[in-house]
């Protein structure tokens, strides 16, 4: 997965999860659908009106046809921020380099290319083999488009998972056995404390079973790593949490 | 801070971050009062530090991912939407468009002299070798020398010129915007395009000239002319702008600078939308009207009253709103 990092105005670095040209031709397909419903909408309107007057009918159509291959794509993403009816569908959406929404003439630059990026068979409406291979070369898979505007598609991070806090079991553990926790935690790798912690703060969104076999094979694991045993009584999750507890605190001086 | 207490004490803050953000992408900004609106910013900026502390130790993949989400969300949600106001738009586009058509006088007039080496070559081509020249050099959809008699039995009412100036309007935009797109191709399609639209004109011309008809192909082609050669230049000139972002270095990366001349390249060739539709209108109704409906006189003082409009517009106007802009920025 690729990430694109920004920079907040407040100098805070996050990330959006660039869009992939699956999503993004899924998201193109389901466009190319409604254009095509469009298209045939303006045909037939225009052949309702030829039936009196022959030329006003096909000049309806020349100029709606015209307006919905230039302007399906432009009008959407200037005014629906970044997103037409196929990339809301697929969560993804454009946005500038620097992380906020397009505007109206990144929207024009980045749709008016694509009868570039849809070379070699130049039509408004695009990207086709060009496109396609100049979003394959590049990290971000921007196309001529993109690039010309300085904008990139990246995926609308939807309704996230809540996670949970971990429970600070530390108060009944003896300050022995906290130290050698302390101790033996840190032979561990960056991964494995990672793994651990993840476990913890999702462990309400694991089915029953899962989360106990997860949890057991947790501390399964660091009792033959790091020759720990849970304490009696002591089921295998209060232990894994227990060492998330433990896990948590900042290093350097700790707490006593 | 300990990751125990850090969520334990953070996490309500979150989680209201959250209930507002759905509202705010469910319905927009201005759902929010005054009350919420301050608080949605406040929990936005602690959010955003919170991540900043949680990227510094050791946090889990998911206290990090979880956080960038959210901010993600509320910097789209608080940066993410752009005031649409089209009389606002208009208004500028109208006012600045002579300052920046001035601004990038050369590149226009990179664009009209490969049309005019195009114009001259076409011509020579026609007049070198007949045949060759017409089967291949003729633009499709112009006028040609008329034969006797044929001006009086021409089809011509308001239904007619309705439908071919639609059909005109939308060509001739297609055609400008792909030689604008073709900017990117280093400015190589856009010149190619500029030269081989100046070819068919000048075979065009030749094919007059031969006929001893040059008077009828002057006010057959002045009419639009005036204003659809420009705007054909424009999207040329849009083109160039566009490829110098790519060609030339600058101080700051090559991402930034096509970034920028692509929003100048559109500005300049937003100017040839409304001049393509009055040139479509004049062609097919002034242009091409018969001579016995419209004098040639008329024709032609048509074409100078349209030409002279347009260079006033480009000369005359948006001076002071550029000063005044070239000052903000």
């Amino acid at each position: 997965m690729i990430r694109h990092r920004v920079l907040t105005t407040e100098n805070v670095p996050f990330s959006y999860r660039v869009a992939g040209l699956g999503s993004r031709f899924l998201a193109w397909l389901i466009d190319l659908l409604l254009i095509l419903g469009l298209d045939a909408m303006g045909l037939f309107f225009g052949a309702v009106l030829m039936v009196g007057m022959p030329g006003l009918g096909s000049a309806f159509f020349l100029l709606w046809n015209f307006a919905v291959l230039w302007g399906y794509f432009f009008l959407f993403e200037w005014l629906w921020h970044g997103q037409t009816p196929g990339k809301a569908l697929m969560g993804i959406r454009v946005i500038q380099w620097r992380g906020t929404a397009i505007n109206f003439f990144q929207a024009a630059t980045r749709n008016l290319l694509r009868i570039v990026d849809s070379l070699p068979i130049p039509l408004p409406l695009g990207p086709g083999l060009l496109g396609f291979v100049v979003a394959a070369c590049n990290r971000e898979q921007r196309r001529l488009g993109d690039l010309a505007a300085d904008t990139l598609v990246v995926h609308v991070e939807k309704k996230s998972q809540p996670i949970l806090s971990i429970p600070d079991g530390r108060g009944e553990v003896e300050r022995q056995r906290l130290a050698m926790l302390r101790q033996r935690l840190g032979q561990l790798e960056r991964e494995q404390k990672q793994t651990l912690l993840d476990l913890c703060l999702r462990r309400e969104q694991l089915r029953v079973a899962e989360r106990a076999r997860l949890f057991q094979s947790a501390a399964a694991f660091c009792e033959r790593r790091l020759n720990l045993t849970p304490g009696e009584y002591e089921s295998a999750e209060k232990f894994v949490l227990q060492m998330a507890a433990v896990l948590g605190e900042r290093p350097g001086p700790t707490t006593p | 801070m300990e990751l125990a207490t850090f969520l334990q004490q953070r996490r309500p803050d979150w989680m209201r971050l959250e209930a507002i953000l759905l509202r705010v992408e469910g319905s927009g900004l201005p759902s929010l009062d005054d009350e919420q609106a301050v608080e949605f910013g406040q929990l936005y900026r602690r959010a955003a530090s919170d991540l900043n502390q949680a990227q510094t130790f050791v946090s889990g993949e998911t206290t990090e991912r979880y956080l960038n989400d959210l901010v993600a969300r509320a910097y789209l949600a608080i940066y993410g939407k752009t005031r649409f106001d089209g009389v606002e738009l208009l208004r500028h586009l109208f006012w600045s468009y002579p300052a920046v058509f001035r601004r990038y006088l050369p590149h226009f007039v990179l664009a009209t002299l490969l049309f005019a080496a195009g114009t001259l070559f076409g011509y020579l081509a026609s007049w070198l070798d007949k045949d060759t020249a017409r089967a291949y050099l003729l633009p499709p959809h112009s006028i040609r020398p008329a034969e006797k008699g044929a001006d009086e039995n021409m089809e011509y009412d308001t239904d007619r010129i309705t439908e071919f100036s639609s059909f005109l309007f939308t060509h001739n935009v297609g055609v400008t915007l792909l030689a604008f797109a073709l900017g990117i191709t280093f400015g190589l399609g856009t010149a190619w395009m500029m030269f081989y639209n100046g070819v068919t004109t000048g075979a065009l011309a030749a094919v007059f000239v031969e006929a001893g008809q040059f008077a009828s192909f002057a006010t057959g082609i002045l009419p639009h002319g005036v204003l659809e050669i420009p705007a054909m230049l424009l999207g040329g000139a849009s083109g160039f702008v566009l490829a110098q972002g790519f060609l030339f270095v600058k101080p700051w990366p090559r991402r930034e600078e096509m970034g920028r001349t692509g929003k100048r390249a559109v500005l300049l060739l937003s100017g040839c939308v409304p001049l393509l539709a009055v040139a479509a209108c004049l062609e097919a109704g002034v242009a091409r009207a018969p001579d016995w409906f419209l004098d040639r006189g008329v024709k032609l003082a048509v074409a100078g009253v349209s030409g002279a409009l347009f260079l006033a517009y480009i000369v005359l106007l948006g001076w002071k709103y550029a000063a005044e802009r070239e000052n903000e920025a």
